[in-house]
């Protein structure tokens, strides 16, 4: 047996890949040591890896969601400021407008009531202006008729009628008046 | 099975890097660049009737496993939800792998992402640690190689015909192809098709192979240089270089091998799941 195996190896040209009475051994071995690794592997290392992996992406996942709702969150913070802000300028406005707006009717209504005064003011000096020139004009007639009387009693020497006197000077008053 | 005996025998010398692996070659000071891949038996067992010796490759296997479980289960044990740089690595390499399923099998492919990761993390561990120097690169073996693009191809053949009954086959038959070419391209399909596993191991495989060997080979051009004297020792930087220039190669290759025996999976998963495509 033995010299029969060191005439196969030195046939064999001495490559002892070609040596096939090594061939058993090696397969035997080879699948043994594989299915133990493989066993390892499958068993223990993947699964480990798998669910590093796993719970990596989860948590980058979860960061990343965390993240987007910190940003909608300050988002949202900053809409409200600026709804408020833009509230608070639209009411100071109206309240500016308003205060305006009540100035300016008060002014107007002052204006309105001076004015009234001052009309009233006016109409009542008009009146008494009118009142004291009927008067005065009331008492043409008479300064008139006296005037007249007294003339016509210096130059006639006529002890005037009185009343034919003072008549006809309402008669002419009355024309100068109407002319 | 057999020979175990003169097998462990020659471990005591292999011990001896200079002498590793040569009965008839003692005399040669440098290691061939073919001993690194010698299968040795460190312990001999046999279990109904299969041999299930523990040997260098069994135990860079078992080597490489525990390092990825300290790697995979040291990284998650904290869970933080803030990674260190451990955990950081270990969820790099899920969410690669993840978005390759994904992009590569589409959603319903989740369910294979346990094995398409296993399968990558597997390939690229035992490529990493076929460049540490003294180790036992697992995947430079076809059997091994074989051995895994065989699990791939039955199990997305059996997936496919799970999902699909005979409808698999249409998988064989694009669709919008005039009919007299199906008598060419139906034959092509299904070479293409089983040819799969062929490719798939052998890729992994002779990269690993010809990665080494073209290591070894230059290391030992370092050591025949530096016997020859002052000059050789002089011109002995030249190999030294590359052979760093090598080792970073490799890396990437032990990456880039792994990237895609591990896509090529999830595209053939892909085939399965839609097989009228």
């Amino acid at each position: 047996m033995a010299e029969a195996h060191t005439e196969v190896a030195h046939k064999e040209a001495g490559l002892p890949q070609l040596n096939i009475a090594t061939f058993e051994e090696q397969v035997v071995w080879l699948f043994l040591t594989f299915i133990v690794l493989f066993v390892i592997v499958s068993r223990l290392v993947l699964p480990r890896v798998t669910k590093v992996l796993e719970e990596r992406e989860e948590r980058i996942a979860n960061d990343l969601d965390t993240a987007e709702r910190l940003r909608k969150d300050a988002e949202d913070i900053r809409n409200a400021y600026e709804e408020a802000s833009a509230k608070a300028r639209k009411q100071a406005q109206e309240t500016i407008l308003k205060a305006k707006e009540k100035i300016q009717s008060d002014i107007a209504k002052a204006q309105a009531e001076l004015e009234e005064t001052l009309a009233a003011k006016a109409a009542e000096a008009e009146a008494r202006i009118a009142k004291a020139r009927d008067e005065a004009l009331a008492s043409v007639g008479d300064v008139a008729g006296e005037v007249a009387s007294d003339l016509v009693a210096k130059l006639a020497g006529i002890e005037g009628d009185d009343a034919a006197v003072s008549g006809a000077v309402k008669a002419a008053l009355a024309d100068v008046k109407g002319a | 099975m057999v020979c175990k005996g003169r097998l462990t025998r020659r471990i005591k010398i292999d011990r001896d890097p200079h002498k590793a692996g040569c009965t008839t070659k003692e005399m040669v000071a440098v290691a061939g660049p073919l001993e690194q891949f010698e299968i040795k038996p460190l312990a001999e067992m046999q279990v109904a009737g299969i041999d299930v010796s523990f040997t260098n490759s069994s135990l860079w296997m078992v080597i490489v496993v525990t390092a990825l479980t300290f790697f995979l289960v040291g990284g998650t044990r904290k869970n933080a939800l803030v990674p260190g740089r451990w955990q950081a690595m270990v969820e790099m390499a899920y969410e690669f792998i993840a978005n390759m399923v994904k992009e590569n099998v589409g959603r319903e492919g989740k369910q294979y992402f346990p094995f398409i990761f296993t399968l990558f993390m597997f390939i690229l561990g035992s490529n990493l640690a076929g460049m540490i120097p003294y180790s036992f690169t697992t995947t430079s073996h076809i059997i091994v190689t074989f051995a895994l693009a065989a699990v791939v191809f039955l199990g997305v053949t059996l997936i496919g015909f799970a999902k699909h009954g005979l409808g698999f086959l249409k998988l064989f038959a694009p669709s919008g192809v005039p009919a007299p070419l199906y008598i060419l391209i139906v034959p092509i399909e299904v070479m293409s098709y089983f040819t799969r596993p062929i490719s798939l191991s052998v890729r992994l495989f002779a990269n690993m192979l010809a990665g080494h060997i073209m290591m070894k080979v230059f290391a030992g051009f370092i050591i025949s240089l530096g016997a020859i004297g002052i000059a050789g020792q002089a011109a002995a930087v030249l190999p030294f270089a590359f052979n760093i220039f090598l080792t970073g190669l490799e890396i990437l290759v032990a990456f880039l091998q792994a990237y895609v025996f591990a896509i090529l999976s999830c595209i053939y998963l892909h085939d399965a799941m839609h097989p009228a495509h």
